[in-house]
């Protein structure tokens, strides 16, 4: 359990928030700007490892009836390949390498999120929203390049009468530029909200001494449940990239 | 589905195997279909209610950040904030609209799916009809 971070709050046995805090492991400062490598860095590393790891070990015996792991691997595949086959066409199949990186990335960074006493670094809404924006910019590049200046056709709906497009033009826009901020904010909630419940929990559990095991049965709840979030909203995430990129292919 | 009653008597030798495969195959369609509407829309009301919630925040809050950016330069306080709120209320409606309709159309879409494979099952045995029907 973590220790309090300041005496005022020391009734409270767990501090909810302290598992969010971003610590340094290796101080690195270039040109004023704190780049070190902190515990966020790390369990970014510790994902793309494990996700490496497993799909290399699950692909080299290659075999034609799959054991657990290769089963497991080819699973994940076709998830992703049905995601991009259905929501983004097949024009979208270009795309998969890295719609199929964006899923595991998120997948198993929320997965081991859930390991005791682990970061999850998608819990944290600069991580989230710096991919949603990296996304967000791709998606209108892709757009533009498909195109020319015909993707401006999205800002105007299709058969309104020429003076709303007053009104219209940015009502659309701001609707536009909302994409990356709730994509990103929907999965930083759901991360934070569940570790910060977790948690809370946690310290019910400690207060409460012998009657304890009342929310220690929640917290059993709890911790499936977070496991189904974790799943669920990689999944989501990824899906909304495919929505986005779909736009951008086809123009609605 | 087990009792057929009127329709063709399952010969001894069937010893009620095509029963239990049809009642597996069920439960399977009943698995794929629970995994199918994960797929669409989230696991319950309340994912959808987080999806249109948070498209009301995104779009308010994107729409206040460039009112008071474009206040900032242009020196038009609070001008620019009120109408950038009024666009970014006019967007977020927009949008939940636009989300109404998508899960409306994905959700047609299921159950013409789901139509489609009833007709194509029935289709291959006709007294399955019979009985849906009531």
């Amino acid at each position: 359990m973590a220790e309090t971070a300041n005496g005022a709050e020391a009734s409270f046995p767990v501090d909810p928030l302290y598992q969010f805090v971003i610590k340094p492991i290796v101080p690195i400062e270039i040109g004023g700007v704190d780049m070190s490598f902190t515990n966020s860095s790390l369990w970014m590393f510790i994902t793309i490892g494990v996700v490496t790891a497993l799909l290399t070990f699950a692909t080299r015996r290659r075999a034609l009836v799959p054991g657990r792991l290769q089963s497991i691997a080819e699973m994940l595949y076709e998830i992703v390949a049905n995601m991009v086959r259905d929501n983004v066409g097949s024009a979208g199949r270009a795309y998969f390498p890295f719609i199929f990186t964006l899923f595991m990335f998120v997948l198993f960074g929320n997965l081991l999120g859930m390991v005791p006493s682990s970061f999850t670094f998608t819990s944290h809404i600069v991580v989230t929203f710096f991919m949603a924006i990296t996304i967000f910019i791709a998606v209108t590049i892709i757009g533009f390049a498909r195109h020319g200046f015909g993707y401006l056709r999205l800002f105007f709906p299709h058969g309104a009468p020429a003076w709303t497009a007053i009104i219209l033009v940015p009502v659309e826009l701001i609707s536009y530029f909302s994409r990356p901020v709730s994509h990103s904010m929907r999965l930083f909630a759901n991360m934070m909200a569940g570790h910060i419940l977790l948690k809370v929990f946690a310290g019910f559990v400690l207060l409460l001494g012998v009657a304890g095991v009342v929310p220690l049965a929640a917290l059993v709840g709890i911790t499936a449940l977070e496991f189904l979030v974790a799943t669920l909203q990689a999944y989501i995430f990824t899906i909304f990239a495919c929505v986005y990129l779909h736009d951008a292919l086809y123009l609605h | 589905m087990a009792a057929k009653p009127g329709s063709h008597e399952p010969s001894p030798s069937d010893d009620g195997f095509d029963a239990r495969l049809k009642a597996a195959r069920q439960r399977r369609e009943a698995e794929k279909s629970k995994w199918k509407r994960i797929e669409t829309h989230g696991p319950s009301g309340l994912g959808i209610g987080m999806r249109i919630a948070s498209e009301i925040v995104a779009a308010i809050l994107v729409s206040t950040a460039i009112g008071l950016m474009l206040d900032r330069f242009l020196g038009t306080k609070p001008w620019m904030l009120i109408l950038f709120i009024i666009l970014g209320s006019g967007a977020a409606i927009s949008n939940v609209i636009r989300t109404g309709k998508e899960l409306d159309r994905k959700q047609k879409e299921a159950k013409a799916r789901a139509a489609e494979q009833a007709q194509s099952e029935s289709a291959a045995e006709p007294e399955g009809q019979d009985e849906r029907r009531d």
